[in-house]
């Protein structure tokens, strides 16, 4: 038996998926964003160069490098926040998934592409999230609770400037209108034009860490867009909203 | 003399440039088992270093 064989115990087993474990969670994080994993990278090359200068026993660079890491660690950290708070939203999104669904009735959906139609053809800014398997709470739980039943009306009435729920999104959950003056985390993304607004850049936010459908009245110029999984979709007319919703609310 | 300077910090520039990160990231993306198999060769270069080097 050789000689190494006998440090090996059941506790290193233990020892070994205790490592194991962590190093999966480390590389889900790190690989799940290309930012982070730059950052990533560019500390594990750090602590490289400082391991090649110790090994070789570099004074100047030694003492150099020995200083940086922590230091480096701490300016990922307030330089990534975004970045961290994205890709932790992102994970979240795939681990918070409800089993059961509830999703509208053919009235509900009717009464979403009036109200859609209406607010576009006054020119007035709307933002609409339909909710399906990620759990749209934690925005709920911030705006003002309505949970009332999905109409036009209503929906027309929420937007209808100078009144106080206008500004923010209306949640959809089933047939019920959750809440009105919902705030979400803006998009960062760089694909899209730098003069989109905050109102469409909240319909992505919000559409790239759930898997919620947001349709976005432009107060500008009455277009509805739909914005669903990071992507977002300018509708021509009714019709095609009416597709989209049927794919997605079935 | 520009290129010999440029040679030197380039690989880790590259590691570090963006196309890399999007590269690598769109590949676990799409084989995301390979994660594991990532994390067991690492716990197990661990194990050999600390419990197995030390020894030989």
């Amino acid at each position: 038996m050789p000689e190494w064989a006998n440090v090996l115990s059941w506790w290193t087993l233990l020892d070994f998926y205790l490592i194991y474990v962590l190093a999966v969670f480390v590389l889900k994080f790190v690989l799940h964003n290309k930012r982070v994993f730059s950052m990533f990278i560019f500390y594990i090359v750090i602590i490289g160069l400082f391991a090649l200068a110790n090994y070789f026993d570099l004074k100047m660079a030694g003492n150099v490098y020995a200083q940086l890491p922590i230091f480096l660690l701490v300016f990922i950290i307030v330089i990534g926040a975004p970045d961290f708070r994205l890709t932790l939203e992102s994970l979240w999104k795939e681990t918070t998934r409800q089993g059961t669904i509830i999703m509208g009735s053919e009235r509900t959906k009717s009464e979403i592409i009036k109200a859609v139609s209406s607010l576009s053809k006054h020119s007035i800014g709307g933002l609409i999230t339909i909710e399906k398997h990620n759990n749209l709470d934690q925005y709920a739980q911030r705006a003002i609770t309505l949970n009332s039943e999905v109409s036009q009306e209503l929906l027309v009435n929420i937007f209808t400037p100078n009144t106080p729920l206008h500004d923010g999104a209306v949640i959809i959950r089933g047939d019920k209108i959750v809440c009105a003056g919902a705030y979400f985390v803006l998009s960062s993304n760089e694909n899209f034009e730098k003069t989109t607004g905050s109102r469409h850049r909240a319909a992505l936010g919000i559409s790239e860490i759930t898997d919620s459908l947001t349709l976005i009245v432009s107060e500008e110029t009455g277009s509805i867009s739909l914005a669903i999984n990071g992507v977002m979709t300018k509708m021509k007319d009714e019709s095609t909203l009416n597709e989209y919703l049927s794919l997605f609310m079935k | 003399m520009k290129s010999i300077f440029k040679f030197i910090i380039e690989p880790i520039r590259y590691i570090g440039s963006r196309g890399f990160a999007e590269m690598v990231v769109k590949f676990f993306d799409r084989h995301e088992w390979l994660i594991y198999v990532v994390a067991f060769f690492i716990a197990l270069i661990a194990v050999f270093s600390i419990y197995i080097q030390p020894v030989l």
